[in-house]
């Protein structure tokens, strides 16, 4: 049964941090399009607090990083981006036991939890143009992917991919949630900067479980 | 004991908020405790913008206030409360009110400083959905 290492989960953060700092001006004109132009600029801001955060932690455990990330993403970043990562970080930090290294199936029971949270929050569902059109699929796929015999960084990078197609299709949604909801049949067309940020998190998640 | 009911105001923009509870004194009185919550050109980078620690600062401020109504502006105001809610486990002292937020912060504080309850000012605020503005 594969595991998750503290170091590999905080290689994760960095790598998400570094990939939506490279992206961080496509991930604003995406906003630009359908929102107000700052989730680029946002997100790169709460993550780079993020890692900054994590690499000052003493703490030897990833229930206290994912403690550390959600309360420094939803004090750093504005809007819903903050409230939902945030909040999403800290309910996969409870889900956490308290450990340096947790087996694969707690991580992925962590991170049901956190779409969990997703849902309850942001009351997105599958089709209503958000991150959710990401997350949603990808915790079916990571779920069926516990019990495949296809090693895990080969599943996570195809999952890494299919992310970044599942954000791709959220250009020919209407917005239903979110401030591009008021413009409705006009939100159609571009992608959903959301969505394509928690696809650079799979991407990272990738890069990460790949090295370990 | 009385219940002491205060309400908060949180928008994208403090200027946008803070021009919520001039408006809102100016009819209800200078009594109402009314905080306004929201992102500023100074604030850390964001500029507009609001985040669960700014509306955790702007309950602080209404320390000793055991029944609080929340007004905002467009989603993530809402997004951001709900957060500092859990986060603090504060759903018993505060309460997200789904109205227009000019409307329904008037008709809440107006409620309020008759001595109505925090119950029947959120009545009113939802109310404010039905009040056309012009005609009928």
């Amino acid at each position: 049964m594969p595991s998750m290492k503290q170091v590999t989960f905080r290689d994760l953060w960095q790598r998400f941090a570094e990939l939506v700092h490279e992206n961080k001006s496509v991930l604003n004109d995406l906003d630009a399009a359908i929102g107000d132009a700052d989730h680029g600029s946002n997100m790169d801001r709460g993550l780079e607090k993020a890692v900054e955060a994590l690499n000052a932690s003493p703490e030897g455990s990833l229930r206290a990083d994912a403690k550390l990330i959600g309360m420094t993403l939803m004090s750093t970043v504005g809007g819903a981006s903050g409230a939902l990562w945030g909040s999403g970080m800290l309910k996969f930090a409870a889900a956490l036991p308290d450990a340096p290294e947790v087996t694969w199936a707690d991580f992925v029971n962590a991170l049901g939890a956190f779409v969990e949270a997703l849902s309850k929050r942001g009351q997105a569902v599958a089709g209503d143009k958000t991150m959710m059109d990401v997350f949603l699929p990808a915790m079916v796929e990571i779920q069926a992917q516990l019990s495949d015999e296809e090693s895990l960084p080969a599943s996570m990078v195809r999952l890494a991919d299919q992310a970044k197609a599942w954000s791709d299709g959220t250009r020919d949604l209407v917005a239903k949630r979110g401030r591009a909801a008021y413009l409705g049949e006009r939100s159609a067309g571009h992608i959903d900067p959301g969505s394509l940020s928690s696809a650079f998190w799979f991407e990272a998640l990738a890069g990460a479980v790949g090295q370990q | 004991m009385t219940t002491r009911t205060g309400l908060i105001i949180v928008s994208h923009s403090k200027r946008l908020a803070l021009g919520v509870v001039e408006l809102v004194r100016a009819l209800a009185g200078d009594e109402l405790a009314i905080v306004a919550i929201g992102g500023e050109e100074t604030s850390g980078g964001g500029g507009l913008g609001v985040n669960a620690a700014m509306v955790l600062e702007g309950l602080a401020q209404l320390d000793g206030y055991d029944a609080i109504g929340m007004i905002g502006d467009v989603g993530s105001s809402f997004l951001a409360t709900s957060a500092a809610i859990e986060l603090e486990g504060l759903e018993e002292r505060v309460r997200i009110i789904d109205c227009p937020m000019v409307e329904g912060a008037i008709a809440c504080a107006m409620t309020l400083s008759m001595d109505g309850s925090l119950d029947e000012a959120i009545a009113a605020a939802e109310h404010a959905w039905e009040v056309r503005k012009v005609g009928t």
